[in-house]
């Protein structure tokens, strides 16, 4: 016993204290033990001191909105501060062996709940971003009729996978706390789940806490890292899950205890079928992964071992029956976006279709040199870093089954990064990020563990690696996010003695309070989101039903007829600033000084209503004028 | 050595205590929120990682993951199950789901627990803070809840305009031509408006001053007589800005009769 305990030290002393040990024979991933503890590693480490710098960086971040909110110049090298002060510290510690096992996983969990906080700042007083307000109104929903599967006006899907929804409202009920406190509440939680399933899956497949570690900050390179699955959005519940399943999933296989098997299995099933009413794509991600470990598994032993195939038939046959019995929405949700993506690419090839523009988003932002010169670094130290970390799991990892399939994963990078060149295959691209990086992180993080310096630059490969790692994070944070709306914008303005919503919050609480719910509303794309969220109304919005269209004619004309009574709206909600078309920046106040905020639709287009017989202009708050168009359209009832 | 089972009974007492708060619908105080928060996120997650996995458990951050994943997990179905009985989801019925579910867990995790033997290696060693890293984390908190708090504190107005908001809707509670008049001040400073009813032109009534400070609402309900297809029509003026064209104005076609 003190033999083996010895040599098992010894095997694991490149893991700060922790036991790895290897079975004779067989299936040979690494076996995590009991740690052993080491000298010195009943202390934090680091974590206090960097707990601090963290929090500075939170500082940073919160003077960089205020300033943003306020039109005060610097906002911006003050928010990149805000992030970069967090990861560059935290990861210059993880890169060095010293940390113990506790630190490294007290780290991770303090710079992914740091991050989030960061998004939380970024809209404390309410949700914002488009989907948010989507699950807003599915919760609320809920929580007002004790029943789930409502309809949703904007996007119907979401209403049946009701996770979050549930979720959130079991916390506000027995709490008492409101919606958005209890979702805020729910996404910390599910950021933590998040941070601590990829540690411990990258360190039970690694054997190393450092290459976890390091696995789960080069995780946050991932574009959607830092807003998107951070939002209060059913993806943001279940990625988390999905994660926490693999955990489970990889710490089963190979398990000799049989009891502690069926543990591992029972919760494994608790977990899937948790991912499985929260989210589409991750559960279908899930599926896959768990048919790949199957399918690797079953290959590479000849079908002696299937790996987790039971698991795998359960959960296709889960998310299938889902699918089929309750959400068949989904697939005219999805087939769109992938479909579309992939007559892209064919378009692409044959030359029907030019490349993508890089750089430049749909709303016109052309990004500066900097944000350039990061996206394209980020990009090759991605593409050279996977063909060392996968030559490495080759040598070294090819007995492990998971680090195998992780490197698989990984390797779905390079298709997808092609997509990214395509106009309709972006998104598709942007979405996958998130899952492709379990993979990716991982692959990266042995790469960089197993370079080999002199002693004398072990403190420079340890800048090296923390320069290479935040580079990768700028990298990510630039291509993920809109530009307009990384910085913090007016939402909440104080009198001193009032507190004064954005317009179109307040109109849509007018909405509700004074017309009724159900209405069929005509509107641009931000008040739309405002509408259901807040007014519980039925929007109309964008290209699907012409409304775009009719809203930017001149004229009420025939076509403005034909719209209105094909989609029998009641009213028409007409906001004559241009940004109340994106839905990310229109629902918030003006930014003081800015020029672009301030432009107007023409007059002749926004005031076409004024003036036609029958047509009552019942609403008139400045820059949202609200009309009955019930005589147009058809429509003399309320419902 | 039998590993004992006060954290079992901690649990399932914290769940009651919880239970109980949530059927007596206490107001939101933070004592309702220290009790319902592990109730929700921490608690069934827990037993049912003591059940599933009783006498063999794995290391803190393990079990603080299936604690939380594990509770989210069961929310997230939790609801599904609700959906189905007669109660629905409510709080009451959230209540009494998730402490029997962290009820049930507990007991068979206390099952299990009953003569399994855990290896004393499997017992890690408890964290020490000094001084000066406790100093650090304390430090660390209030910088990160300044900065919060920072974040949270709503823009001056500087740079930024306020809003009116006027309306004019037929009241359906009253028969014939009875509209609603309402107008809310949004602006940043008291306003006083002056406001005036016309019908084909002519001026029907008037209210010549209503002074509203931010946030105040003014409504009143005006009868309209007329025969014929001619709008009503509400022109609202500011006091401070009398010439030029009305602030706001609305205008509503009556109901035929």
């Amino acid at each position: 016993m003190q033999e083996s305990l010895r040599t098992a030290v010894q095997v694991g002393q490149q893991s700060s204290g922790f036991v790895v040990s290897r079975r004779a024979g067989g299936e040979s991933s690494p076996v995590i033990d009991w740690p052993i503890v080491a000298a010195g590693s009943t202390t934090w480490g680091w974590l206090p001191a960097l707990s601090l710098m963290c929090a500075f960086g939170l500082l940073l971040a919160a003077v960089a909105f205020t300033h943003a909110r306020t039109g005060v110049a610097g906002a911006e090298p003050l928010f990149w501060a805000g992030l970069l002060v967090p990861i560059v510290s935290v990861t210059a510690r993880l890169v060095t062996v010293q940390p113990s096992r506790r630190e490294r996983i007290g780290l991770v969990l303090l710079l992914g709940l740091t991050l989030y906080l960061i998004k939380v700042m970024h809209s404390p007083a309410a949700f914002t971003f488009p989907d948010e307000m989507s699950m807003l109104y599915n919760a609320n929903q809920v929580a007002e009729s004790g029943h789930l599967f409502h309809e949703n006006p904007i996007l119907p899907v979401t209403a049946l996978y009701p996770g979050l929804a549930n979720a959130t409202v079991a916390l506000a009920g027995l709490s008492g706390m409101t919606i958005y406190s209890a979702g805020i509440v729910v996404m910390g939680v599910a950021r933590l789940v998040l941070m601590l399933a990829l540690f411990l899956l990258h360190e039970h497949v690694s054997g190393s806490a450092r290459v976890a570690g390091i696995a789960a900050v080069l995780y946050m390179g991932n574009p959607n890292f830092v807003f998107y699955i951070a939002e209060f959005s059913y993806e943001s519940l279940a990625l988390p899950l999905a994660l926490l399943v693999l955990f489970i999933v990889a710490r089963r296989e190979g398990e000799r205890d049989a009891l502690r098997r069926v543990g591992l299995t029972l919760t494994a099933l608790l977990g899937m079928l948790a991912v499985m009413v929260s989210h589409h794509m991750t559960s279908y991600a899930l599926v896959a992964f768990l048919w790949l470990l199957t399918i690797v598994s079953t290959l590479r032993s000849r079908g002696v071992q299937t790996g987790p195939r039971g698991l795998a038939v359960i959960a296709l046959v889960a998310t299938s029956a889902w699918l089929v019995y309750v959400a068949s929405l989904t697939v005219g949700y999805l087939s769109p976006v992938l479909g579309g993506a992939v007559a892209s690419v064919l378009r692409m090839i044959v030359g029907e279709e030019a490349g993508r523009q890089l750089f430049h988003s749909s709303s016109g932002y052309v990004a500066p040199l900097w944000e350039r010169l990061t996206g394209i670094g980020s990009v090759l130290l991605i593409l050279l870093g996977l063909p060392l970390g996968l030559l490495e799991i080759w040598r070294r990892h090819r007995d492990t089954l998971f680090a195998l399939v992780l490197g698989l994963t990984a390797f779905a990078y390079f298709p997808m990064l092609g997509l990214r060149f395509t106009p309709a295959g972006w998104e598709t691209s942007n979405r996958s990020s998130e899952f492709l990086f379990v993979g990716i992180a991982f692959v990266l993080a042995i790469a960089l563990v197993r370079v080999r310096v002199p002693k004398w630059a072990t403190p420079i490969s340890y800048a090296v690696f923390t320069g290479y790692v935040a580079i990768i994070f700028l990298g990510g944070m630039t291509a993920g996010w809109q530009p307009n709306v990384r910085l913090a914008r007016p939402y909440l303005v104080s009198t001193g003695t009032q507190t004064v919503e954005p317009p179109g919050v307040a109109t849509a609480r007018w909405v509700r309070s004074f017309l009724g719910r159900d209405n069929r509303i005509a509107v641009d794309a931000a008040n739309a989101k405002l509408m259901l969220a807040y007014g519980e109304q039925r929007p109309y919005t964008g290209e699907k039903y012409g409304i775009h269209a009719m809203f930017f004619s001149e004229q009420v004309d025939q076509g403005t007829k034909d719209v209105l009574q094909a989609t029998q709206v009641r009213y028409v909600v007409v906001d004559r600033r241009e940004m109340s078309w994106d839905h990310m920046v229109g629902l918030y106040f003006p930014r003081p000084g800015s020029s672009e905020d301030s432009k107007t639709i023409e007059p002749q287009v926004y005031a076409k209503f004024d003036g036609q017989p029958n047509v009552s202009r019942i609403f008139d708050g400045g820059t949202i004028v609200i009309y009955d168009v019930g005589v147009l359209s058809g429509v003399s009832t309320v419902k | 050595m039998f590993r004992r089972s006060s954290d079992l009974v901690l649990v399932v007492g914290i769940a009651a205590v919880a239970l109980l708060l949530a059927l007596l619908a206490v107001d939101a105080t933070p004592l309702r929120v220290a009790f319902t928060l592990p109730l929700t996120l921490v608690l069934p997650g827990y037993a049912i990682s003591e059940a599933a996995f009783a006498g063999r458990a794995f290391g803190f951050a393990e079990r603080l993951l299936f604690s939380f994943g594990l509770s989210l997990a069961t929310a997230a179905l939790g609801g599904l199950a609700l959906n189905w009985t007669p109660w629905g989801v409510r709080a009451e019925s959230w209540a009494v789901l998730l402490f029997s579910i962290t009820l049930a867990a507990s007991v068979i995790a206390l099952v299990r627990r009953r003569g399994n033997v855990v290896p004393a290696t499997a017992t890690p060693n408890r964290a020490r803070l000094t001084l000066g890293q406790g100093l650090l984390l304390g430090l660390a908190v209030l910088v990160g809840i300044g900065a919060i708090t920072m974040a949270r504190i709503p823009t001056p107005p500087q740079g930024i305009q306020g809003y009116t908001m006027l309306w004019m809707t037929p009241d359906a509670g009253t028969p014939g031509n009875t509209v609603r008049l309402g107008v809310r001040s949004m602006e940043f400073t008291p306003v006083t408006y002056r406001l005036a009813i016309e019908i084909n032109d002519k001026v029907v009534r008037e209210w010549s001053s209503i002074a509203l400070a931010p946030g105040e609402t003014w409504e009143e309900t005006l009868p309209v007589e007329q025969a014929g297809a001619i709008p009503v029509k509400a022109l609202l003026f500011r006091l401070d800005a009398p010439a030029g064209p009305p602030y706001r104005h609305v205008e509503w076609w009556p109901r035929r009769s």
